[in-house]
């Protein structure tokens, strides 16, 4: 029985990594209303969630790809691969709309700078602090 | 036609993707150079240009409007799939700078929420995501 299931779940390795991260957004989302009232956005927790899934698949397999190292899963490395990757960002650029960025105005501009900047700095800091 | 928005944003990135490599070759960086970005610049143009001659449908925009709604579904999968383990054999670097950039840009969301006061919340996706993102890339 169980066999079957993975058989099928294998043959659609695509399909079930949407079903999985759904269902990973669905209960990031639940835990975002629930424990942090709002606070903390669902898909930064749906993020940590894919990241400590990455260290169970790795620790698991020995392999190198986190969780798309487990055949069950193998559909993940296909959505999370650079193909689909830079298809979604690009997409991203569509829903930008001029006048909604004027909006933001200038303290949008120097939050979006900043969010970017700070995080390298702090890593070029750690790297430069531990040799 | 939704394939139209599809298509466009298909040939919007493959075009990018070619021009990047391209440039890649003539800086001779044997990389994608700015791929993305040209990507992203080419589908702003194509849209502002469909506009004005009316040729945009709401159908159109629903096709190019479902992979950016993907995005974040995309990049959970790919955290899925970070060398996570090998990260944190590497040492405690990786974790403090992820913790280090979370706190500082906490720090800044609080600071800059403190001086404006206006309506910020849009900020709050743009300001979260390059903070998950960094534990991924060590």
């Amino acid at each position: 029985m169980w066999d079957l299931i993975e058989k099928g779940l294998e043959h659609n390795g695509l399909v079930t990594a949407f079903a999985f991260v759904g269902v990973i957004m669905w209960v990031s989302v639940v835990l975002s209303k629930r424990l942090t009232f709002g606070r903390i956005h669902g898909s930064a927790i749906a993020i940590v969630i894919g990241l400590v899934l990455a260290w169970v698949g790795g620790t698991m397999t020995g392999g190198q790809k986190g969780l798309a190292d487990l055949t069950l899963f193998s559909g993940i490395g296909l959505m999370g691969g650079a193909m689909l990757r830079d298809f979604a960002i690009v997409a991203t650029a569509f829903e930008v709309q001029a006048t909604e960025a004027k909006k933001a105005g200038l303290i949008g501009v120097i939050a979006l700078l900043l969010g970017t900047v700070l995080p390298f700095i702090v890593g070029a800091c750690m790297a430069w602090a531990f040799g | 036609m939704i394939i139209y928005g599809v298509a466009l944003l298909a040939i919007c990135t493959l075009a990018g993707v070619i021009m990047g490599d391209m440039l890649g070759v003539l800086l001779g960086v044997k990389s994608n150079v700015g791929g993305v970005g040209i990507a992203m610049i080419l589908l702003i143009c194509a849209r502002l240009w469909m506009q004005k001659r009316g040729g945009m449908t709401k159908d159109c925009e629903m096709g190019v409007g479902f992979w950016g709604a993907m995005y974040i579904p995309v990049v959970v999968a790919m955290a899925a799939q970070q060398n996570v383990v090998t990260a944190l054999h590497g040492g405690p670097v990786a974790v403090l700078a992820a913790i280090g950039s979370v706190v500082v840009c906490g720090c800044t969301i609080a600071l800059i929420s403190r001086t404006h006061k206006g309506e910020p919340l849009p900020d709050e996706p743009t300001e979260i995501s390059p903070v998950g993102t960094p534990v991924g890339g060590r």
